[in-house]
């Protein structure tokens, strides 16, 4: 897994790559923590377009993510493709009525 | 046509031994991905069985004593038709540790595993926790 982080239009942009599991998960909290504390309000896009896998552990991470960016009053946007494996697992879950999901960063940076 | 030697695993089935350490869930996620190709599994039905393989050795990781060399994770799967050609997936996922698995399941992992399989059990025998995983089923292999 590999995390970019870019500034882009006002927003933070964290662009993650590979495979979201229990040997990552912990890299991707940290990184976007990290970034969510930075903030200061601005939007956070987690674009997830490049993620190839995204295990409960991973889902764990974004939930943890959206709770705390909710309590410091940063938006959380995470871009998914709505076709891939990494959409299963979410809606499985429940979680894309939690999350605020878009399916392009432009959709996202425009909120 | 010959038979496969006796140390050629028979086709349809798959084992493996992994170190109960996080690293090991790219390598097992893999080796299913590829044998489920070779088997003409449908490609959303893989995508399920790999979540709940994952989910599965997740645990099982997460359990483990001594995380690394010290412990094993035993992963074995064959694939078995019904008597109309469907086919499902049986997959084990054993560690060297007793841990009792709750009586109601929680948590995201195992509500993952219950709704990518169709049934999950769990066996705790002496030193060893197995979960046993049965896929959905899907249509005959139509070869050629």
């Amino acid at each position: 897994m590999t995390v970019a982080r870019q500034d882009r239009g006002g927003a933070l942009v964290l662009a993650i790559r590979g495979e979201v599991d229990l040997s990552t998960g912990g890299r991707l909290a940290e990184a976007a923590g990290e970034v969510l504390r930075e903030a200061g309000g601005r939007p956070v896009v987690l674009d997830m377009l490049g993620v190839e896998f995204l295990s409960s552990s991973g889902l764990g991470v974004l939930v943890s993510l959206n709770d705390e960016a909710r309590s410091i009053g940063t938006p959380l946007r995470v871009v998914v493709d709505q076709d891939r494996p990494v959409m299963r697992p979410i809606r499985t879950m429940g979680l894309d009525d939690v999350l605020s999901i878009f399916g392009t960063v432009d959709e996202a940076l425009a909120g | 046509m010959a038979e496969p030697a006796a140390e050629t695993p028979a086709p349809g089935t798959i084992s493996m031994v992994l170190m109960a350490d996080p690293v090991s869930l790219s390598v097992v996620r893999q080796r299913f991905r590829v044998w489920l190709a070779d088997l003409a599994w449908p490609d959303e039905e893989v995508d399920d069985i790999v979540l709940a393989v994952n989910e599965a050795v997740s645990n099982a990781v997460e359990h483990a004593d001594a995380p690394g060399f010290a412990s094993e994770v035993r992963v074995a799967a064959r694939q078995f038709s019904e008597s109309d050609g469907g086919r499902r997936i049986v997959v084990g996922v054993s560690d060297n540790r007793r841990w009792c698995p709750p009586g109601v399941q929680r948590g995201l992992g195992m509500l993952m595993i219950r709704t990518c399989m169709d049934d999950v059990r769990f066996e705790s025998d002496h030193e060893v926790t197995t979960t046993l995983m049965t896929s959905v089923r899907v249509a005959p292999h139509r070869r050629g």
